[in-house]
């Protein structure tokens, strides 16, 4: 099997550098696009988030995800944490999404990569309210209270459908390595 | 080291997966994994991811600029880290942080050649001072010996003038009516918005937009255009009177494709990002 990116990196192959840019750049770029105030702070993110994956290069294991969902979680992790101190919680399209039903948008043909339609599959087994409350949260970047509000869902409601959807996704995707939450906050 | 402990583990986990933690669940979640390490294996992370690149479009690629100082980051960093390795290679991971701060330090803003740009930047200003200060003297020297031109009267048009003449004008005018938002909630707004891509111009018309105390609130257009991820900041403004108001909209960036405007009230001064959570009224533009 071919050596990949991240592991290439780690060793220190300079050229892996310029292939890791070509191949997820756009993901990191689209990422950071969507989950930052404006393109400036960005281009922040996206330079703070290619120093993640540098350092974290040598910890990817293919057995546990692929390369693209390592690197989004990288992303993701480094985009949360700036959206704590920015205290941004919504995304821009939002507004738009939520006029337009976003629990039509897991349509699996629409997606461009295989992560991304895989992860539609996984949603479309939810229970439609756990699929709406982990769009809102995880692809449009509204909190729980934001979620409450815009739903009109019990703020504990929100939480538990976050946390029995993102534990179904997790089994569903093959992530699951450990012992599932039982019970969990009442809805 | 209770059931009850392992459960809120795994909420935490979820929860940080999901929405991300207050700095005192972190705290919460550090204590729990020195009892159950086992369970922190990213999986609810990494879920999470997948589910975050629905519907995303990753056509547009990393801005050049951008990748070459990546690319620049990089070369410094495994610089850094090759050249300690020679040194040391029996420090802590925090050791290694500590000293990738110090030597990469992530302040590329604070360069030395920055500080050298910034440093002939303020000599290229001193000249430009004396260069235009003697421009200047020559110039009033100039005008003194020179007759004065009468200025040409300028006749200033109103708002509704101007929309007016910007729907007669150009071609490719979008028009909009004002809908709710929340049609459960409905605040009734009507009017209307124009836009012309060609002259990057146009104009919103309210009524029932209910007059604002402007100590508290200010309004604020958002442009949602197809090839913006972000809207696009359309200016503030207040509303005066009851009756009728027209107001040019005031657009931040070039606007390519509008598919929606909307109307929020927002603190005094507008905002940067709108927290949307009061939004007066939406208008969608038709395909």
């Amino acid at each position: 099997m071919a050596e990949t990116i991240l592991h290439r990196v780690a060793r220190g192959d300079k050229t892996a550098v310029q292939d890791c840019l070509s191949k997820y750049g756009g993901l990191v770029w689209s990422l950071a696009r969507r989950m930052s105030a404006n393109t400036d702070d960005a281009e922040d993110a996206v330079q703070e988030i290619f120093i993640d994956v540098w350092k974290n290069a040598e910890r990817f294991d293919e057995t546990q995800s692929s390369e693209t969902t390592f690197i989004a979680m990288i992303a993701r992790r480094r985009l949360i944490d700036r959206l704590r101190y920015a205290k941004r919680r919504i995304s821009a399209d939002s507004l738009e999404d939520i006029v337009s039903e976003p629990s039509n948008r897991a349509d699996e043909e629409m997606q461009t990569n295989i992560e991304a339609k895989d992860a539609a599959r996984a949603l479309n087994q939810l229970r439609p309210e756990q699929r709406q409350v982990l769009q809102l949260s995880i692809v449009q970047g509204l909190s729980h209270q934001e979620i409450s509000d815009a739903t009109g869902m019990p703020l504990g409601t929100v939480k538990t459908h976050a946390r029995r959807g993102i534990l179904q996704v997790r089994e569903f995707l093959g992530m699951s390595s450990m012992e599932g939450m039982k019970g969990g906050t009442a809805a | 080291m209770s059931e009850q402990e392992k459960e809120k583990m795994l909420e935490l986990l979820s929860d940080e997966a999901v929405f991300g933690l207050s700095d005192a669940e972190i705290a919460e979640l550090a204590e729990l994994e020195k009892n159950f390490p086992e369970l922190n294996d990213e999986s609810f992370e990494l879920a999470a991811a997948s589910i975050g690149m629905l519907n995303l479009d990753t056509s547009e690629p990393l801005p050049a600029h951008l990748r070459t100082k990546i690319a620049s980051d990089a070369e410094k960093y495994f610089a850094s880290r090759s050249g300690k390795t020679e040194v040391s290679a029996s420090e802590t991971p925090a050791e290694k942080e500590e000293e990738f701060q110090k030597t990469f330090a992530f302040e590329p803003k604070r360069s030395v050649w920055q500080w050298l740009g910034w440093a002939v930047a303020a000599a290229a200003c001193v000249v430009l001072a004396v260069n235009i200060y003697t421009t200047q003297r020559q110039l009033n020297e100039l005008a003194k010996a020179t007759p004065t031109p009468t200025a040409t009267p300028q006749i200033k048009l109103t708002a509704t003038q101007e929309r007016e003449q910007l729907i007669a004008s150009a071609k490719d005018v979008v028009q909009s009516n004002w809908g709710d938002f929340d049609p459960t909630k409905p605040k009734n707004v009507q009017g209307d918005v124009v836009w012309s891509n060609s002259a990057q111009k146009g104009f919103v018309r309210f009524r029932n937009l209910p007059v604002n105390d402007k100590t508290k609130e200010t309004y604020q257009l958002w442009i949602f255009d197809e090839n913006q991820k972000q809207p696009i900041d359309g200016g503030v403004f207040d509303a005066n009177e009851a009756g009728e108001i027209i107001i040019p909209i005031d657009a931040k960036l070039k606007v390519q494709k509008p598919k929606m405007f909307a109307v929020t009230a927002e603190k005094p001064g507008g905002v940067v990002v709108s927290p949307l959570e009061k939004v007066m009224a939406v208008a969608k533009v038709s395909a």
